[in-house]
Order: structure tokens, then C-alpha cells, then sequence
């Protein structure tokens, strides 16, 4: 649950106090513009909360989906079109065959994966062995954007890396929360 | 040898063909006024230079003088920003203070179209304007605003100020909104909304009226509906919602 | 024409209501233009307000002056027309733009249509007679600035504010009177030799004619019979034609061959960065590329938006990209096209109007949105 303290300074666009915007809009490119802006808040709202997943019907009694403010809240098949748009932009996958939950990347695994291999560069850890639990929490990168990375996230990310030819994972485990592993960033 | 009258057959002639030269040039009349032309229009020039070098920074700086100054020319059938070949512009330099007005009035217009539709208060647009371009602009009003308004039509993109009840908006979408759709803005005005109960009560409409100028609207993207109040629909205009940040 | 008074701030008096209005409203003096051109046209139920859509500057004509009314249908050539015949102006009438005129008519040509709603509403308000009943109540102004916006106010008010500038602002004041004065000489030439033109039809020689547009261009006057005759711009013109054919070259490929006149006027200004031209120069300088040969032309499509397109992109080549992207699609909106083919919205809804004008598309209007739809009913091309 979200806590007042944690959304204190968290900075909500305009359409977050216009009331229709917690009315699925019947003009199609007023809609588009809609459910754009929607994604957008979504992502920020993870972002700045730091939490990569979603329960649908817990969502509907958040802040993110409800302003109490206003007295407006997004319905349901409105959040299903929200979730969705976000799942074809490839930032979310969901986690069952109902949709209750789902795994959000504020980032893209692309994304994620640029960032990290920057990093990499930059520290002149090309070459060498990095363990995953270091990428996560090691105190080189306690500065860095992926700092607190989720595991999953984390391998989705080497794995764009490694397909494009610029790692090597190795000794990582199925299980998606399962840190255990190392990778090698290749120059 | 043949005698060179100035009377008889030769004169009568001569007269003659002067006159239907003249027919002919029929312009010898307007030749005359065309040569003056030139000679008033360097009196002018000076005088207007002169005029310039004494009163242009008055003019720059002084918005009450200028608006008086714009309203003389109106009236008496000049207009100073047509060209920036013209006198006024080239001596006064009041043509580059509107015409960079117009390209800043566009791009404001235009970032924040997809929000509103192509509908935006008139100091709405005068304080995102200051805003963005801050110290380095003098003064600008709402006035110099709708005259800098006023020559962008020209450009054939529906720009155009728009009095509602008291207050002014601008539009920059080349769409006709009808005399109930300027209604229905101006029920909105203070609220940021309408409802078809609130048209219906203050201009007597029938409810298909109401209903089908405000589906005008939301087909033209300048109205959302709101389907969460708790005694009927609203429709906001986020052209007029004042929440800026 | 001079029974209209100059208006500075409008303003309703107590029981007035506004009626009606429509843009683009041009007065004739009778049978004659006049230079108010281009006017937003408020029906009240005491009078008639025209203002100016291009310059800063109000008329208005009480509609207890009007002793009858005309509608005049569209001819050949003619447009639609309401004539109304007025009585004589009353003596202690404010000034208005024209101390006299020969005609006890005016005429207003609706540009933008819209004539008949406007005709039935002015009729109405003219039987009613609001005014009768409300002989004494006084204009109040809506600003308190007053009534009379003339050198006095203004400079009472300013005077309050700046003491120590007060010598100079009534200087200038009365420097800028003197300037008008001789501004006014100016246009009363202007407006004399534009008659002996008009007299003498195809008797002037290109070079006067070149002469007097030039006089016109300098004062800033504008003549819309010597524009309509002798067409647009001279030497100045030309030159700005020739470079803003220049500057687009490329701009124009990147935008597939079509860009508003709005895109033109900004990208040349900041480019220019000083000394920049005006949208009218802009306007003026795109109507002359045909004539100069130059490949470039302005087209104005149905809504009035005007756009510069490039000779070898036609808008049948535009029309023949966005039938085949709805052939894949399905069908589409302005928004969804506007990337695809790498223009504005305006251009894209510009390019979907002149698709269905050829009837390869058509649409499907709702309040959904404005969707288009491949033409089955059009033989597949």
C-alpha cells in the first residue's frame, strides 16, 4: 500500500485533477491522447513508488487510479485499456491467464540494458566477471539508476545485452527472482 | 516646299491628334497625380523619419501610446504591420515586434493544441508567452497579442480572437464554431465546464440542441466528458481548465 | 456608410443582447467597396457592430437607423448580399469613419455564408424595436477606463503614473497627431488616383500601376479594388518569392512535398532571425511562384487552410499514398496519419478531404472521431 509520505513530492500531471480524464473518452484521438497520458502517469507513479508490479483491484483503490480529491475514478475496463496499451508498448507482462497481476518495467528491458552497459564502460568493468548481486546492490553502483534492480528485470535486460552480442550470462538460474549468477560485459 | 502652318488645315490637325493622343493616353491625368505620388510620399517618408527617431523607443515601451497609435492608423485607413516593407515597419520597427509575436504566438498555439483542442484563453496565451521569453521581451499585452493574432489569419489557418461574454479566446484551429458553440463556451467560462442541463436553463434550448453542439465540440477534440458526477454528464474544456502549472 | 460611428470599447447598454454573429463580413458603401474588408458582423438587438478581423478598429450602426432591408440571392459572379437603406445620419451623432456619403444604403456580402440564419435574425430584431423603449439609457462603458479613449484620457492616465515623462508624452501625443494628419493627406491621394484608375480601366501603363502599388506598400494603405485588378505584390515581392523558393527547397521534400503557409511563415522568420517579414509578405510572395515560374504553388484547400506545395508532389500523389495506407489499414483518422506520412495533422486532414473530394475515400463522421474508409463504392483503381 502507498503511503501520503511516499507520494509527497510526487509531481502528477495536469490531467490527474481534470475529472474526464477518469472518463474513457468516446472521440477516438481524444481517447489516444488519453490512455497515452494514462501510461505515462502509470509508469511515474511505479517509478517514484519503486515498485515493479501490479494487482489490478488493488490499483483500483490507489491514489494512481483513484483521486479522492475529485471524487473520480477510473474504472475497470479503463484500466484493462491502460494495462494493455502498456503491455503493447512492451512494458508489461502479465502474470496469469485472468490478468490480475502483472510485472511492470518503467523502463524497457532495451533501456535497462543500454543503462547498465554504459555503466559498465564508463567503470571499466569490461571483461570482468560482474556477479548479479553486485549489479543489484554492490557499492559501485549505489549511485546508478539500476541501483535495487529486481532480479527479473535485471535478466531481461542482460539478455537483450546478450543478444546483441555485448554479454555473457552465466550460472544464472530459471527461477526469475533467483539473483545467483554472474555476467561478463564484453567490449 | 511645304508651308509650315501654324493655323488652317495643319493646325486643326495637329489639334487634332493631341487630342486623340490624349484620349488615348487618357493617363496623362493620372500620370500627373502619379509623379506627386512620389514627391508626397518622400515628404512623408521624412516626416515619418523624424516622427521615428523622436518616439520610437515611446512606442516600444509604452503599450498605452502604441494601442493609441494602432487605433489611429485603423481609422484612418493605413495599417502598419501589413509589410515589412512598408514605411511604418522600416522607420518605427514596430514589424519586428509583431511579426517574431506571431511565430511565438504559433508555437505556444500549437504545443498546446494537443491538449486543448486549438482553444485558449487570450492571457492564458499572454502568460505562457512571458513565461517562455521572459526578461528579454518588454510589455506585452493581451491587445498587442490580438493585433499580432489578427495578421496571422492571413495565413489561412483560422487563427482568430474570439470575444466571449467579457473575455477574449483564441483560436487556432481552423474549424467554425457556431454561434451555440461560442454559447456553450461561454457557459463554461467560469467553471471550465458545461452540462446540457445548465445550456437547456440558461439560453431555453430544447435538449437536442445542447446535446448535439456539444458533440460538436467533443468531435473536434475541444471538450472531454466526464461521466462521474453525481446528477448528470459534464463537459470540461481543458482549453478553460485553470490548473496550471 | 456614414451613418456608422467608430467604436472603441463595445459596450451593451442595460436590456442589449447579443443576437448573432459570423466572421468574414465585407460592407460596400453602397454600390462601392470600401477598404472594411474583412469584419466579424455582432447582431445585438440595438444595433449592428462591425469589427475589423485584420486591424485594430470598431464601427457600429444603430438598428434604429435602418428603415429597410433587402436579401439579394447569389448571381452569376455576384455574391449573396443584405442591402439595408438607412436614414439620414442624426446631427448629434458620434464621428464615424465617413463624414459623408452619396449613397443612403450600405450592402454586407456574407464571405463565409451563413446569410439567410443572419437575415431572418436581423429581420426579427428590426421588427422588434428594443430601442424604442430604452431612448434614454446612456452607453455605460464595460471599462472603467471611460468612454472616450481620445489624447485627454489617455493621457490624464498616464500622467498619474509618470510625472516626471509628461512633457514627453504630450509631445509625442501631439507629434503623432500631426503624423496622422499628414497620413490622412496620404490615403485621400491614394483614394483619388485609385479612382482615375478605375475610370480609365485598362488605359494605365504598367509602369504607373507599378508606381502606385509601390505608394501603396509603403503607406500600408490597402485598396482591395486595385488588389483584385492589378493582382498582388511588385519588385519586393518578387524577390522574397524567389528566396523563400530557395529556403523550402529541401523543407518541403522532408514534409513530402506539402506545408502549411503557418509552418512557411515561422520556419523563414526564425531562420531570418532580424528583419523579418510579415504574414501578409509571406502570403503575397507564395501567390507569386506560379507566375514566376518558380516550382512551388499555394494551394488553399476547402476548410481555408493554405499550404505550400511542391510542383512535383502534387496532392494527387498524397491522395495516391493514403488510399494505399487505408487499403492496409482499414481505416484511419487524421492523427493516425499524420506520422505515417511524415506531415501535420493539418496537412494529413487537408490530404484525407482531397482523397474523398476524389472519391477514393469517404468517411465515417461520429462523435467518436472523423474515420475514413476505402470507397467500395468506387471501381478498385
Amino acid at each position: 500500500m502507498t503511503t501520503a509520505k511516499q507520494l509527497a513530492n510526487f509531481q502528477w500531471p495536469w490531467q490527474y485533477d481534470f475529472p474526464p480524464f477518469f472518463t474513457i473518452q468516446p472521440n477516438v484521438e481524444t481517447q489516444t491522447k488519453q490512455i497515452q497520458a494514462w501510461c505515462e502517469l502509470v509508469l511515474d507513479y511505479q517509478k517514484h513508488i519503486k515498485s515493479y508490479a501490479i494487482d489490478v483491484q488493488e490499483s483500483l483503490s490507489s491514489p494512481l487510479f483513484h483521486n479522492a480529491k475529485i471524487k473520480r475514478k477510473l474504472p475497470i475496463d479503463g484500466v484493462y485499456l491502460v494495462l494493455n496499451a502498456l503491455k503493447d508498448k512492451g512494458l508489461l507482462e502479465w502474470q496469469d491467464k485472468k490478468m490480475s497481476r502483472a510485472l511492470l518495467m518503467w523502463r524497457s528491458a532495451e533501456e535497462w540494458a543500454k543503462l547498465i552497459f554504459n555503466w559498465a564502460e564508463r567503470s571499466g568493468m569490461t571483461n570482468t566477471v560482474c556477479t548479479l548481486y553486485e549489479l543489484q546492490l554492490g557499492n559501485d553502483v549505489k549511485k546508478e539508476e539500476f541501483y535495487e534492480i529486481e532480479t527479473w528485470v535485471l535478466k531481461r535486460a542482460l539478455r537483450v545485452l546478450e543478444k546483441k552480442g555485448k554479454a555473457v550470462m552465466f550460472d544464472i538460474q530459471p527461477n526469475d527472482n533467483d539473483n545467483s549468477g554472474g555476467v561478463k560485459f564484453l567490449s | 516646299m511645304r508651308r509650315r502652318g501654324v493655323g488652317g488645315v495643319a493646325a486643326i490637325n495637329k489639334s487634332k491628334l493631341a487630342k486623340a493622343k490624349f484620349a488615348e493616353k487618357g493617363t496623362e491625368i493620372a500620370e500627373t497625380q502619379v509623379s506627386q505620388m512620389s514627391q508626397q510620399l518622400e515628404e512623408f517618408r521624412t516626416k515619418l523619419s523624424d516622427f521615428a527617431a523622436k518616439h520610437r523607443n515611446e512606442i516600444r515601451k509604452n503599450p498605452q501610446f502604441r494601442n493609441h497609435f494602432q487605433q489611429m492608423c485603423a481609422r484612418i485607413g493605413v495599417d502598419p504591420l501589413a509589410s515589412s516593407k512598408g514605411f511604418w515597419a522600416e522607420l518605427l520597427n514596430v514589424g519586428d515586434f509583431y511579426y517574431e509575436l506571431g511565430v511565438q504566438v504559433i508555437e505556444v498555439c500549437m504545443a498546446t493544441r494537443p491538449r486543448n483542442g486549438g482553444i485558449i484563453p487570450l492571457e492564458e496565451l499572454r502568460v505562457r508567452l512571458t513565461k517562455a521569453h521572459g526578461k528579454t521581451r518588454e510589455d506585452v499585452t493581451v491587445d498587442d497579442l490580438s493585433r499580432a493574432i489578427k495578421k496571422l489569419s492571413t495565413l489561412g489557418n483560422g487563427f482568430k480572437v474570439i470575444a466571449v461574454g467579457s473575455q477574449r479566446l483564441v483560436q487556432s484551429v481552423p474549424v467554425e464554431l457556431s454561434m451555440d458553440n461560442t454559447a456553450v463556451l461561454q457557459s463554461a467560462m467560469d467553471t471550465g465546464y458545461a452540462s446540457i442541463k445548465t445550456l437547456c436553463d440558461e439560453f431555453q434550448w430544447p435538449t437536442d440542441r445542447a446535446r448535439r453542439s456539444l458533440e460538436q465540440l467533443i468531435k473536434e477534440g475541444m471538450v472531454w466528458i466526464d461521466s462521474q458526477n453525481a446528477s448528470e454528464d459534464l463537459y470540461w474544456f481543458p482549453g478553460l481548465f485553470n490548473n496550471e502549472k | 456608410m456614414d451613418r456608422f460611428m467608430w467604436v472603441t470599447t463595445i459596450s451593451l447598454i442595460k436590456g442589449e443582447f447579443e443576437v448573432i454573429q459570423k466572421h468574414n463580413v465585407r460592407i460596400y458603401d453602397g454600390d462601392n467597396r470600401t477598404n472594411f474588408d474583412c469584419g466579424t458582423l455582432r447582431l445585438t438587438s440595438h444595433q449592428l457592430i462591425w469589427d475589423d478581423q485584420l486591424q485594430d478598429r470598431t464601427i457600429s450602426l444603430g438598428l434604429n437607423l435602418v428603415q429597410k432591408t433587402e436579401e439579394v440571392i447569389a448571381g452569376f459572379n455576384r455574391s449573396a448580399k443584405i442591402i439595408l437603406y438607412l436614414q439620414s445620419k442624426p446631427t448629434s451623432q458620434e464621428p464615424g469613419p465617413k463624414i459623408s456619403s452619396q449613397f443612403n444604403y450600405i450592402r454586407l456580402s456574407f464571405r463565409a455564408g451563413g446569410q439567410s440564419e443572419y437575415y431572418a435574425a436581423l429581420c426579427n430584431q428590426l421588427s422588434r424595436k428594443r430601442w424604442i423603449t430604452q431612448v434614454t439609457n446612456q452607453r455605460q462603458a464595460t471599462r472603467p477606463s471611460g468612454r472616450h479613449m481620445g489624447i485627454v484620457g489617455i493621457e490624464r492616465k498616464i500622467e498619474q503614473k509618470q510625472k516626471e515623462t509628461q512633457s514627453t508624452i504630450s509631445q509625442a501625443f501631439s507629434d503623432l497627431n500631426a503624423l496622422m494628419d499628414k497620413a490622412k493627406e496620404m490615403v485621400a491621394i491614394a483614394d483619388r488616383v485609385a479612382k482615375k484608375i478605375e475610370e480609365k480601366k485598362g488605359q494605365l501603363s504598367d509602369d504607373e500601376t507599378v508606381q502606385f502599388k509601390s505608394y501603396l506598400l509603403s503607406m500600408g494603405i490597402n485598396d482591395p479594388v486595385t488588389r483584385e485588378e492589378h493582382g498582388y505584390g511588385n519588385k519586393y515581392h518578387e524577390e522574397l518569392a524567389k528566396q523563400l523558393a530557395t529556403f523550402l527547397k529541401s523543407l518541403i521534400e522532408k514534409s513530402d512535398g506539402l506545408m502549411t503557409l503557418t509552418d512557411v511563415y515561422c520556419m523563414y522568420n526564425r531562420a531570418r532571425g532580424i528583419e523579418l517579414v510579415s504574414p501578409e509578405d509571406v502570403f503575397i510572395a507564395c501567390k507569386l511562384f506560379e507566375s514566376l515560374k518558380l516550382p512551388l504553388r499555394l494551394r488553399e484547400f476547402d476548410s481555408g487552410v493554405l499550404a505550400v506545395q511542391s510542383e512535383s508532389h502534387s496532392v494527387e500523389v498524397i491522395v495516391e499514398k493514403i488510399t494505399k495506407i487505408i487499403k492496409s489499414k482499414g481505416c484511419i483518422t487524421a492523427e493516425e496519419l499524420s506520422p505515417l506520412v511524415k506531415t501535420s495533422i493539418t496537412v494529413a486532414k487537408e490530404g484525407l478531404s482531397a482523397a474523398e473530394n476524389l472519391g477514393m475515400v469517404c468517411r465515417d463522421d461520429s462523435v467518436e472521431g472523423l474515420r475514413f474508409y476505402l470507397n467500395r463504392f468506387m471501381k478498385d483503381p
